[in-house]
């Protein structure tokens, strides 16, 4: 078959062509019509992300700090229920259960929260959806804390329970990482309702939905733990 | 030797899968937290909603990648036994001419050499991939990868960034279509690698080292 003088279409060309096309071809057509295929290689990936993502992470990196005067106005609110149903925790009856590998199991109370040392950041928490917001929070770190239960910090996953049934877990660098704080403070008054009162985490170096709001539990594991919505597909790892 | 040779054809096909892919679960998890007024239909985007298209954007990155760097290795390194016709120089008067000539079904289009629209073209496309790959770092590690984000201003002008980049490679594809269509044997010679037959080139003395080693093929 001739295209032109010059350009000759061979048949090791032709018969080349159309099979590339057909293996790319039935590759996306299996993506397309087999949802287990596609879930699979999905899941696959994005467990092979949370290996990458592992890897590049470091400690040492600290999120960028921001002055007062940046901090954002009208702080969105964002969860998978409508504001009105945040829950409304007693802050004198709440305590902060303590489970897995922790020494110390005695369920901690909003004053003993208020006794420890205390730090303040003004940072920006990145939602998974791409907004964001600064905001000022403080509270207690969150590897000061685990060191005072005597929590298994080797090559551990740390699980945050929620009073809405929200859940989520991080590794053991990422929650060790000085910005990671149990916050109980927002622009220096109490967390509001549907901000997360009385306590919710704020780490700066993840997404913002591992930033869990209302926490009534803190556990240590050695096996991963997964959350609300990575179980729905969202990346485990999340780091930023 | 064929003008585009099997394994770039490959590469080539596997980049613009991973490219579209991109764009189109990009667009979804633009839908998420539009910064223009509109959003884009749900029904042109892969993925469909976020936890999805996410999912996708970060599987086709890494695709993206490896059929990126394979190409620019093997086109546009002189060393590769690929290497392709130059891109340079480009002159504003001879994108001008070319272009009158596209638009009249006039324009020679040569197997094997890149007329003027092309050289700009291929030039925007791999600097819109350089800003794109260096933005999605940016706004994926916005913390251990802040002087990425500091460039532009920070990490919500980067969001702006990596939508604009997007938008002139969606162009470019939209341009590079209708360029095909206006010369077929491209797609062609695109799909099924046709051989130049022709005794004008470049470096005779590859051609022939070439012509030989091939000589037992056919």
């Amino acid at each position: 078959m001739n295209i032109d003088k010059e350009f000759q279409l061979t048949r090791r060309g032709f018969v080349g062509g159309i099979a590339s096309l057909a293996a790319i071809g039935s590759f996306t057509g299996a993506l397309a019509l087999s949802n287990s295929f596609r879930k699979d290689l999905l899941d696959k990936v994005s467990k092979w992300n949370d290996m990458a993502q592992g890897a590049l992470y470091s400690n040492d990196k600290l999120a960028p700090t921001y002055s007062l005067d940046q901090i954002s106005n009208n702080f969105p609110y964002n969860g998978f229920y409508p504001q009105a149903y945040a829950p409304r925790l007693n802050p004198l009856s709440w305590r902060l259960e303590l489970g897995g590998l922790v020494q110390n199991k005695t369920p901690l109370s909003l004053a003993d929260l208020r006794k420890m040392q205390q730090e303040s950041q003004i940072t920006r928490l990145i939602c998974i959806e791409g907004w964001s917001a600064v905001g000022q929070w403080s509270g207690v770190p969150l590897h000061q804390l685990l060191r005072t239960i005597g929590a298994d910090l080797k090559d551990t996953f740390v699980r945050i329970d929620c009073a809405d049934g929200y859940y989520t877990s991080i590794d053991i660098e990422s929650a060790l990482h000085p910005q990671t704080i149990l916050a109980l403070d927002f622009l220096g008054k109490p967390l509001s309702r549907a901000f997360g009162a009385p306590v919710r985490l704020r780490i700066p170096v993840k997404l913002g939905f591992k930033n869990a709001k209302f926490i009534t539990g803190i556990s240590v594991h050695k096996q991963p733990q997964g959350g609300y919505w990575e179980e729905q597909g969202y990346n485990w790892f999340s780091g930023l | 030797m064929p003008i585009h040779s099997a394994i770039l054809r490959v590469v080539h096909g596997l980049n613009a899968i991973a490219v579209l892919g991109l764009i189109s679960s990009g667009w979804a998890i633009y839908n998420a937290a539009p910064f223009l007024p509109f959003t884009f239909p749900v029904s042109i985007s892969l993925g469909g909603y976020l936890t999805e298209a996410l999912r996708w954007h970060f599987m086709l990155v890494w695709l993206f990648i490896i059929t990126t760097t394979l190409f620019i290795v093997l086109r546009l390194s002189p060393l590769s036994p690929y290497y392709g016709p130059s891109l340079f120089p480009i002159s504003y008067k001879a994108i001008q001419r070319d272009l009158v000539q596209a638009l009249t079904f006039k324009l020679k289009h040569k197997l094997g050499q890149y007329n003027h629209i092309q050289r700009f073209l291929y030039v925007t496309v791999l600097l819109s991939f350089s800003v794109l790959f260096l933005s999605g770092f940016g706004l994926w590690k916005p913390v251990q990868l802040q002087p990425f984000n500091h460039i532009v201003g920070g990490y919500e002008s980067m969001r702006r960034v990596h939508f604009g980049a997007m938008a002139v490679i969606a162009s470019f594809s939209v341009i590079h279509l209708i360029m095909v269509l206006l010369v077929p044997k491209t797609l062609l010679s695109m799909l099924f690698g046709l051989q130049n037959n022709a005794t004008q080139v470049k470096s005779p003395d590859i051609d022939s080292l070439l012509l030989k080693s091939r000589e037992n093929e056919y």
